[in-house]
């Protein structure tokens, strides 16, 4: 029978290999795709408490507003994302470490 | 074995090793496409969860929104093969031993308390109550992301502008 703790694990191991992809890669991209893995696990989570306890629909507004972050965040990343590649020519965030050319 | 436990399994294989696909994958397209599989069973999880309408914003926003945002950056940045973990075995190491630990310390910490689990047949939220939540008990997060989404408009636009003086 699964129940509430099977969706922890589950979400827990999802946080988990967003966390490694944001530790271990050095493109910005992918790092961006480890915090979307974190995000959704949050936000699974989230639900999940939602279904199995008796809080109303609370859990499901805040993953709503998670989700909505999540699409700002991408917003803005992508755009400095894209003036890092125009001014530095790659997106390794290791080399990228100078304020000002 | 229920249909929903059949459910749950299938789409949290899924979403494990499509998400294990997504940080070690060295081709950048094939970790988006791996993030496309994910995000898709995170929303089938939603739906065995009774939560039909975040389902669909999931579908709808990150799919068709952030996915097409990091592809469109992707091949802008023009690097899409063999993209370099840390090439450091060390750091890697050390990565996978605090992730590995900090996950079983999770684990431990969830399987330590009594589960819940509901016999019923999953009840699907109504979208009413949603929308009665949002305009009455969240009123002013709802408010403030409104003003969140004008400035990251605005923000977004104006950072990613080619402007040469």
């Amino acid at each position: 029978m699964v129940g509430l703790n099977h969706f922890l694990i589950l979400t827990s191991i999802l946080f988990s290999l967003g966390l490694f992809g944001v530790i271990t890669r050095k493109n910005a991209i992918t790092v961006l795709m480890g915090l979307e893995l974190i995000l959704n696990a949050a936000s699974l989570n989230f639900v999940a408490i939602t279904r199995f306890t008796d809080v109303a629909a609370s859990g499901q507004v805040i993953s709503l507003f998670i989700i909505v972050l999540a699409a700002s965040e991408a917003a803005i990343a992508l755009a400095i994302v894209l003036n890092l590649y125009k001014n530095f020519n790659n997106v390794n965030v290791d080399e990228i470490n100078s304020l000002k050319e | 074995m229920e249909l929903f436990d059949l459910f749950f399994y299938l789409f949290a294989s899924v979403i494990v090793i499509s998400g294990a696909v997504t940080v070690l994958n060295k081709n950048l397209i094939y970790a988006a496409f791996a993030l496309l599989i994910l995000l898709s069973s995170v929303a089938a999880m939603f739906f065995i969860l009774g939560a039909e309408f975040l389902a669909m914003v999931q579908i709808l926003i990150y799919v068709g929104g952030v996915l097409i945002l990091i592809v469109f950056g992707i091949m802008l940045t023009g690097q899409v093969k063999s993209v370099p973990m840390r090439e450091n075995f060390v750091y890697l190491l050390i990565a996978a031993v605090f992730t590995g630990l900090l996950c079983g310390l999770l684990v431990t910490g969830i399987t330590a308390r009594p589960d819940m689990t509901l016999s019923a047949d999953i009840a699907s939220t109504p979208i009413k109550m949603l929308g009665n939540l949002l305009i009455s008990k969240y009123y002013l997060i709802f408010g403030m992301l409104g003003v969140l989404l004008l400035v990251i408009l605005i923000a977004a636009a104006g950072m990613a502008r080619n402007n040469k003086e």
